[in-house]
């Protein structure tokens, strides 16, 4: 069993002490300051809030009429949205 | 980048973020596709060994002559493909990914990763070989023969290493919840499968002592791996897919490091019934219902960030998968919090509920939140989209109403199992054991059709994933993250 011991408390302490650490690093980084903006940390200039991007995936399910465009799509998936046509989706 | 969208971005800036973005997406294409493409062999590997040995369930004589092929080496030669073949690949995958998108780095030296998929998939290969061989050491979970173990180790601290490097290089000075969760299971695994292994196979412990390791690391290795990315990728698939911020980041990491405090202390549940000290067993009841905190706070933040947004499902694939794994993981969770109380698991302990419970979890939550992964990832990375929406709904309905069924049967059949093993019949006298065996075979009959309706499901999946690899349909409009046209006509493409 001593080794079982020294295998149980050596982990304990090495991984629970990183957790311990973890913990502390957070709070002193202020990794749990302003949460609703840090919320938003995941979108970009390119992918802003208000954009999905992954919104276009079944043609049959749009209207059956769409005006050809180039420009930008307001509020479409940023994969696709600046040059979609009818064609694009026919398979 | 917080800043950067408080205020309307100039050109310059989102067609910088936008380079930003393909070039991260660039340094991870060969390796995370690496670690998809062995995840979906596997996972096709892992169910056709399940349909075997579910088959063998409710027909005995079923390829009973084959002696690899008996439904105790099937058996856990299945759990052994899908863990460590499909589950690990596809969380390693997504992993690298979010981690470099989140840290907003590019991965450096992927070959060091690749070694890493190598030596994984080599052990995973090597281990499944010898347990068919009769070779399983039959230990659940760590069936592997102990000489595979350091193989498997070889192939993971690449993998770790590289993740945490790229999270000291990054960029994005913020941590986002997703990447606690990945940081987690990082330094959780290593933890659980070194302790496991010593003193389970290099140091053996005996006895009482022996099941409790086995059920702390068989319970954790779930939960605090595979959970925790799969709750990660939810955190980010979601917002990312609607375009939304997360409903709450307060809840996000509440439910975070509740989990973390929790969910460690929950496996002895799993041996209720069993020869232990009752207040070790006391102490997994309690961590099991101290869940209900962090699934309960993991649940309202999904639910309220998507309101508004349920017309979505209909038309993206990764929020559909992704969001019926986040119902299923509140589901999942809850039920296993109930299943752990004592009077609860009196019924249901060595019965099909249990297995159906596993399923739900594993299947139902984390494979499904891995399918949108997929769907989602993959496409960023070839420059190509999917082939054909058609299959992409095969793969969704066949796949959900499988797990549903095989969760239904296994949940009914498992119950009334568990109430005529462990109650008296009508008449008040035991239900002979071979009446229950027989009452159980239309359930299992459901789940053989369940699981042929999941595999169904899984080639086409594996169609489309190989559809795409080849670049075989239509080409992706544009670099795969510009938005405006001008910015997309100066970018680079970064694949295609």
């Amino acid at each position: 069993m001593t080794v079982g011991y020294v295998v149980l408390l050596g982990t304990v302490t090495v991984f629970g002490g990183a957790a311990l650490f973890a913990f502390w690093w957070a709070v002193k980084t202020g990794q749990f300051d302003h949460p609703d903006q840090q919320a938003t940390s995941i979108f970009g200039p390119d992918e802003p809030i208000g954009m999905p991007t992954d919104d276009v995936l079944y043609p049959s399910e749009r209207p059956a009429v769409r005006p050809r465009r180039t420009e930008p799509l307001p509020l479409l998936g940023s994969r696709f949205a600046h040059r979609i046509t009818e064609g694009d989706w026919e398979s | 980048m917080i800043a950067a969208v408080q205020s309307v971005p100039t050109p310059n800036e989102v067609q910088e973020a936008a380079r930003e973005r393909a070039a991260i997406d660039d340094s991870t294409r060969i390796p995370v596709l690496t670690f998809f493409a062995a995840a979906v062999f596997w996972l096709l590997v892992g169910t056709i060994l399940a349909i075997i040995a579910s088959i063998k369930l409710h027909m005995p004589e079923f390829l009973a002559d084959w002696s690899w092929l008996t439904f105790g080496r099937v058996r856990p030669a299945h759990l052994d493909a899908v863990a460590f073949g499909w589950l690990f690949n596809s969380c390693f995958g997504t992993l690298v990914w979010l981690m470099a998108r989140l840290s907003r780095v590019e991965l450096r030296n992927p070959a060091m990763l690749l070694i890493g998929a190598a030596l994984w998939n080599l052990g995973t290969l090597i281990g499944v070989i010898m347990v068919l061989a009769g070779f399983s050491t039959s230990v659940e979970w760590l069936e592997f023969p102990r000489w595979v173990q350091p193989i498997l180790v070889a192939g993971y601290v690449p993998i770790a290493l590289w993740t945490m490097l790229m999270f000291r290089d990054r960029r994005e000075p913020h941590v986002y919840v997703t990447q606690w969760y990945i940081i987690g299971a990082i330094f959780w695994l290593p933890w659980l499968y070194l302790v496991a292994t010593t003193l389970l196979f290099w140091f053996p412990v005996r006895g009482v002592t022996h099941a409790t390791i086995l059920w702390w690391f068989g319970h954790n290795a779930i939960g605090l791996f595979f959970s925790t990315i799969g709750i990660g990728a939810i955190y980010y698939l979601i917002p990312k897919v609607i375009g939304r911020p997360v409903h709450s980041y307060y809840l996000g990491l509440i439910g975070f490091w509740s989990f973390a405090i929790f969910y460690n202390w929950a496996g002895t549940h799993h041996l209720i019934g069993g020869p232990l000290p009752a207040w070790l067993v006391t102490v997994g009841v309690i961590g099991s219902m101290m869940m209900f905190i962090p699934v309960g706070a993991t649940a309202i933040n999904h639910h309220l960030t998507m309101v508004g947004h349920f017309g979505k499902l209909r038309t993206s694939p990764t929020l559909r998968f992704t969001v019926f794994g986040a119902m299923i993981y509140t589901a999942s969770s809850f039920q296993g919090s109930l299943e752990s109380l004592r009077e609860v698991n009196r019924v249901t302990h060595f019965t099909h509920f249990t297995v159906g419970h596993a399923h739900l979890g594993l299947y139902g939550f984390f494979t499904m939140v891995m399918f949108g992964a997929f769907y989602y990832i993959v496409p960023r990375l070839t420059g190509w989209e999917w082939y054909s929406s058609r299959l992409i709904r095969v793969h969704f309905w066949t796949t959900a109403l499988g797990i549903l069924l095989m969760f239904g049967a296994l949940t009914i059949g498992g119950w009334l199992q568990g109430v005529d093993l462990a109650y008296p019949g009508p008449d008040g006298k035991p239900v002979p054991f071979m009446e229950i065996v027989a009452a159980m075979k239309k359930y299992l009959h459901l789940r053989s059709i369940s699981g042929v309706m999941i595999l169904a499901g899984h080639i086409a999946f594996a169609v489309l994933f190989v559809l795409n690899v080849l670049r075989y349909g239509r080409q992706r409009v544009g670099p795969t993250l510009l938005a405006p046209e001008s910015a997309a006509e100066q970018v680079p493409v970064a694949v295609s």
